[in-house]
């Protein structure tokens, strides 16, 4: 049991890096991170993505696999956002780095996020989010509460901070919580429908924290450096982003873990149309061992301002 | 599962219980042990109804410029800038710890609702709020859990010339508690009539003194009546519309008030209870940052758990961002974590949020 809670806790990096925290992707396909970033949404927005990925470990490969599809709805009738995201039932590995085995697990992830614009300059947003996980072993139940606020300045710089209280229900009726504080910045010139470039970095961070029962693993440190930048050029969308999460050692552990990932995409326009395609790499490091994967992933959103 | 009390009949507490019921109350000759000990247990739940079970962070002498957020001194409604009708919900999850190890696991919820209206010099407001928990019990150990919290209040103030309010105020709560294996759903209720006044000086400076006279009863202990001293100074800068920015301390004294047996009523007891309040908010460009926290101490006096007891400290703190406008939606969110210790250490984490009405 005690080595299985480590596990989950390792299996991030087939996650695709999409969600922001300041503003959202001009790709409308991808949720927020934080709520009070869909207050900066161009209009209202209906979109869908897949994602597909590849592991290849020092000791186990995992071929191609689908990681999940999910849809997006946000609705914005004037100064309020409601956004709506799903994604099915997805697949994840969670990387035993010691043995270098890989066991598959599932998650599921919806969110819903309200948000309130005041005078174009100030957004304030709450959130939920439940993301339960399914392994061979235990079903672990994961919920969020946020709440965030952003504040526009100078036309096009935005600043944004939250807080998620975050809780684990484990089957046997333990539980783990802890708050996961983020903060970024980003810049946004141009105009949406035509030519348009956009910036991101932004920073979160939350604490070891143990759980009830001394026989689970503690949530370890995270912290997580996260960087966008996209340019709208006529019919053209240019996308690159960039991620570099650390998780602490833990108890007998001596070294912390770092995923770096790194995702390159194109989009075109056709009207009120997006079709977006992305790549990215990934690699996880513990010490000398070493996971690497790589992703793909598809869009199609469609906006209406 | 086997519960605690399985292994001890109810006519035979722990002897260290009994030494310490003794020493406290002087009152065991010719009683049952298990009177004796609704004794001792009548006085922790009157504790905790002042402080741990009941909705904190009301304001005293001033209101909060989140206009969800009660008031607690009626003649501090007469400050309100603006009418606004407001409702939150709260959730969160917490444990109680005792000598080291979890004993208790708590999940709450809580839903609540503030109206708050003029007419001429005449302001008023009401009050709502039901807060529940539930426990994960396997077995009972000593201390009282709150199950549910039910709390409405009137408040109606005078307002003259921007000088001074003067107010009136009833307030009805309703607690159910679980007090031990055998009485785990008892009601506890108490009415409380408060007059209070406020003066304000040199434009930003806020004086308030109130007095609370509270009438409890419940259905095993006889009913019971104390008062509460409540005090405090307030600044406020900046107008509606600009920055501003306000902070606030109160604090809240009641005696240690007693009442003997009658019938097969056991005696009923309030603890010597201090609370002090303390807030402090910035607004700035329609977006409120809040900052509150309710520390409350409690002559306890008591043995629980086979440990003394001397006082049952609580400390509550909420820190929240709330979008305000001029007038129209508001919408905000609030983390708050609560404390208490005693023989045991209670621990909480609860999320709220706010949504409301600015007329």
């Amino acid at each position: 049991m005690k080595k299985l809670f480590l596990l989950l806790l390792t299996g991030l990096i087939t996650h695709v890096a999409s969600a922001q925290v300041v503003t959202p992707l001009l790709d409308r396909a991808f949720p927020v991170e934080m709520a009070s970033a869909a207050g900066w949404r161009f209009g209202s927005a209906l979109g869908g993505q897949t994602a597909f990925a590849s592991l290849e470990g020092e000791t186990e490969n995992v071929d191609t696999y689908n990681v999940d599809s999910s849809v997006l709805f946000s609705y914005q009738p004037s100064n309020i956002i409601a956004e709506f995201y799903w994604a099915s039932p997805g697949t994840d590995y969670n990387w035993d780095y010691t043995s270098g085995a890989l066991y598959k697990n599932n998650n599921a992830d919806g969110r819903f996020s309200l948000t309130l614009r005041g005078d174009n300059n100030v957004t304030l947003g709450i959130g939920y989010r439940i993301a339960d996980q399914d392994t061979t072993s235990d079903t672990i139940k994961k919920s969020l509460y946020e709440g965030s606020f952003s504040l526009r300045m100078l036309d096009g710089l935005y600043l944004a901070a939250g807080m998620q209280r975050v809780t684990e229900k484990f089957a046997s009726g333990d539980s783990r919580k802890w708050n996961r504080m983020l903060a970024g910045a980003a810049i946004q010139i141009g105009d949406p429908l035509k030519r348009m470039f956009r910036t991101e970095a932004s920073f979160q961070t939350s604490p070891e924290t143990k759980a009830d029962n001394s026989a689970i693993q503690p949530h370890r440190k995270t912290s997580r450096v996260q960087a966008s930048a996209e340019l709208l050029f006529d019919r053209f969308l240019f996308s690159y982003q960039y991620q570099n999460t650390t998780l602490g050692a833990i108890e007998l552990e001596t070294e912390d873990q770092t995923i770096i990932k790194h995702r390159y995409g194109i989009g075109i326009k056709l009207g009120s149309a997006l079709l977006g395609f992305y790549a990215g790499q990934g690699t996880q490091t513990a010490g000398e061992k070493e996971l690497k994967t790589t992703s793909y992933q598809g869009t199609l959103s469609f906006g209406f301002i | 599962m086997l519960k605690r009390y399985d292994l001890v009949p109810d006519n035979c507490p722990k002897p260290s219980r009994i030494a310490g019921m003794r020493e406290k109350f002087g009152f065991y000759r010719g009683l049952t042990m298990k009177i004796a000990v609704m004794g001792l247990k009548a006085m922790a739940i009157v504790g905790l109804l002042l402080s741990g079970a009941s909705p904190g962070f009301s304001q005293v002498i001033t209101p909060s410029m989140d206009p969800t957020q009660s008031i607690l001194m009626p003649s501090a409604a007469g400050w309100r800038e603006k009418p606004a009708v407001g409702v939150g919900y709260q959730e969160g999850s917490g444990t109680r710890d005792l000598m080291g190890k979890q004993v208790y696991q708590f999940d709450n919820s809580g839903v609540d609702g503030n109206l708050s209206f003029k007419a001429g010099n005449v302001f008023v407001e009401m009050y709502a709020s039901q807060n529940s928990t539930n426990v994960k019990l396997e077995r009972f150990y000593d201390g009282q859990i709150n199950l549910q919290f039910d709390d409405t209040r009137l408040n109606i103030a005078l307002a003259g010339n921007d000088f001074m309010t003067i107010g009136l105020g009833v307030r009805s709560t309703e607690s159910k508690d679980h007090v031990d294996a055998t009485h785990d759903s008892e009601i506890t209720k108490a009415v409380r009539t408060i007059g209070s006044i406020s003066v304000k000086t040199l434009d930003i400076f806020f004086l308030g003194l109130g007095f609370e006279r509270v009438k409890e009863e419940n259905g095993y202990a006889v009913d019971l009546t104390w008062n509460n001293i409540v005090s405090g100074l307030a600044m406020h800068l900046g107008q509606p519309g600009g920055t501003q920015f306000r902070v606030e301390y109160a604090l809240a004294h009641s005696d240690s008030e007693e009442n003997g047996l009658t019938g097969d009523l056991v005696e009923n007891r309030h603890p010597a209870t201090t609370i002090t309040r303390m807030s402090g908010e910035l607004k700035f460009s329609g977006l409120l940052f809040s900052l509150s926290s309710e520390e409350s101490t409690i002559d306890a006096n008591m043995i629980e758990n086979g440990e003394t007891v001397e006082e049952i400290k609580t400390v509550n703190t909420q820190g929240g961002v709330l979008w305000i406008p001029e007038n129209g939606l508001s919408l905000g969110f609030y983390f708050l974590t609560s404390t208490a210790d005693a023989s045991y250490h209670d621990s909480n984490g609860s999320f709220k949020v706010k949504l409301a009405y600015i007329f």
